[in-house]
């Protein structure tokens, strides 16, 4: 009878354990399905944002994505952008086999420099994807910077697919995402033969790229150092005469200054080498202890965030915050993100006058906090890596100047004197390939020549002796 | 009493042997010296081309600014599109 007893009481007390287990079960079935449905109910109501914190915290409770939720998080990204996902811890992200993610993280490793764990992302992302030309862009990078020969198919592929794609997009947005995708990466290869020394072929590569392009401005440096390697010191000088143009008055690059100064020099135009230093001392150096100071007082990036956000007030009337500011404004990651965090406060506003509860707006408002604080950073770094150039950029004009003073000293004791004091221009002095432009001005729209300038200056290297001169 | 002064002289004599004789040495006071009458004999070489050997000057180039590569933009662009 005892034995019978005790026999009962077992089965009834793992009934209630199994009663129990199941009432969680139970319990966290409900609490998915009930995260699931504001998720889509948020989605149908296009609250992105909300709907996408509550698709990830059905993902962190059950540590996995189900095909449905996979499907639902792709529509509400492509909403978004990448940018929310920056909210979210990475572990989190990494459980989730996802283009979108994929190519964040990807990025996200990259920026830490974890090139093995980037890479794997970037190969995560199928061809048929969107994201494909990107991911590929990310792999060639990462080989290139490893000086590893491979990354030569990855930026075929990458030109490729981005040509293909491009010529299929209907929306001008995404036709301009891809071209830039590709010069992105042709630019690369053009990087490459630079730095095997085949300066000629390099420019070819770069005169492919128009002139329309977003990141054309920034190949006339590019392009000028390989007409410096070639000797041809006046087409470089004529390419970085045109960041004086009116156009390109936003793009001040300070290596321009040096590669000028350098080109000069290396005429034997030693007074124009000292002028343009010495410019580039009285001019430039101060307005950069301005923005040094500024950047100084100023280090909430929320500040920093104002720039891209509103209007510059009179009291930054400095020329290089302007400059600074129409530079990121034309990034695509400036662009990217400024986007996705212009569609969440619309979200918000749109909530509020609604009436949405406390908890939903509070947890927007701290969603475009931090989107406001990293593209806030980004705009301070570029500060900050601007102020860096312009030190590095002092340092090496003052090495030019020595230079020059030397060379003028030894003309001195040596009793000799250059063949002319100022080499004038003439045309003979222009060279010219046949894939370089020459314009008579007979018809032609101003701008239409820029990138296309050729001083004609004379070499001025000869040495006579100052008794013959005189 | 002879032994003793045989020792004495001994003692005295080689006293005076050990002692040195004062030397004064006189300098003349002033000597005039009449450098319109002196002579030098030998002869005088004027120096050839080759015998002048100017210290070649050494210059010292500055290394000046080249860029080698463009890794730091390839980064770069990659951190600029998300």
């Amino acid at each position: 009878m005892k034995t019978y007893l005790i026999l009962i009481l077992f089965i009834s007390s793992s009934f209630q354990g199994y009663s129990q287990e199941e009432k969680k079960e139970k319990k966290a079935k409900s609490t998915t399905k009930l995260f699931y449905k504001k998720a889509v109910k948020h989605y149908r109501n296009k609250s992105y944002n909300l709907s996408l914190y509550f698709l990830f915290s059905l993902i962190k409770k059950n540590n996995g994505v189900s095909k449905k939720e996979n499907k639902l998080l792709t529509r509400l990204l492509s909403q978004t952008g990448t940018l929310p996902l920056y909210l979210y811890d990475p572990e989190l992200l990494e459980q989730i086999n996802n283009p979108y993610i994929s190519l964040h993280l990807a990025n996200h490793y990259f920026k830490k420099k974890d090139y093995k764990k980037s890479m794997a992302y970037a190969s995560s992302v199928p061809d048929s994807n969107k994201f494909y030309p990107e991911a590929r862009l990310i792999i060639g990078s990462t080989l290139q910077l490893k000086n590893d020969p491979k990354f030569k198919s990855y930026l075929k592929q990458c030109i490729k697919s981005a040509h293909k794609k491009s010529s299929g997009a209907f929306a001008k947005k995404f036709k301009l995402y891809y071209d830039l995708i590709r010069e992105n990466c042709q630019i690369n290869y053009a990087r490459e033969l630079y730095s095997k020394d085949k300066y000629a072929r390099s420019n070819a590569i770069y005169t492919d790229i128009p002139k329309t392009a977003f990141s054309w401005p920034y190949l006339l440096l590019e392009k000028a150092w390989n007409y410096y390697h070639l000797k041809d010191y006046n087409r470089s000088l004529g390419l970085l005469m045109t960041y004086e143009s009116p156009l390109l008055s936003s793009y001040f690059l300070p290596e321009a200054e040096i590669l000028k100064a350098l080109n000069y020099y290396n005429l034997c135009l030693y007074n124009d080498t000292a002028i343009l230093i010495e410019k580039f001392f009285k001019v430039y150096k101060q307005r950069s202890l301005n923005l040094r100071s500024f950047v100084k007082k100023n280090k909430d990036p929320e500040y920093y965030f104002n720039f891209i956000d509103k209007k510059l007030s009179n009291k930054l009337n400095n020329s290089y915050v302007k400059s600074l500011k129409n530079q990121l404004k034309k990034k695509l990651k400036i662009n990217l993100h400024y986007g996705s965090f212009k569609k969440t406060r619309k979200e918000y506003q749109r909530l509020k006058a609604k009436g949405a509860s406390k908890r939903d707006l509070e947890f927007l408002e701290f969603t475009m906090k931090k989107m406001k604080q990293r593209i806030g950073r980004h705009v301070q770094e570029y500060f900050y890596y601007f102020i860096n150039q312009i030190n590095f950029v002092a340092s090496e004009m003052f090495n030019i100047r020595l230079e020059v003073i030397s060379r003028k000293k030894d003309l001195l004791y040596n009793d000799k004197t250059l063949v002319a004091k100022r080499a004038r221009g003439s045309l003979e002095n222009v060279n010219r390939s046949a894939d370089e432009f020459f314009f008579t001005f007979k018809g032609a729209f101003w701008a239409d020549e820029l990138g296309d300038y050729s001083f004609g200056l004379k070499s001025n290297c000869k040495e006579v002796d100052k008794n013959n001169k005189e | 009493m002879t032994k003793l002064y045989l020792y004495i002289f001994i003692f005295f004599g080689l006293n005076l042997s050990f002692a040195q004789e004062k030397v004064v040495e006189k300098y003349v006071k002033r000597q005039r010296v009449d450098l319109g009458n002196m002579e030098i004999e030998g002869e005088v070489l004027t120096p050839g081309d080759l015998s002048i050997q100017g210290d070649k000057r050494k210059r010292f180039r500055m290394k000046l600014y080249d860029r080698e590569n463009f890794k730091f933009e390839i980064r770069n662009d990659v951190l600029n599109l998300r």
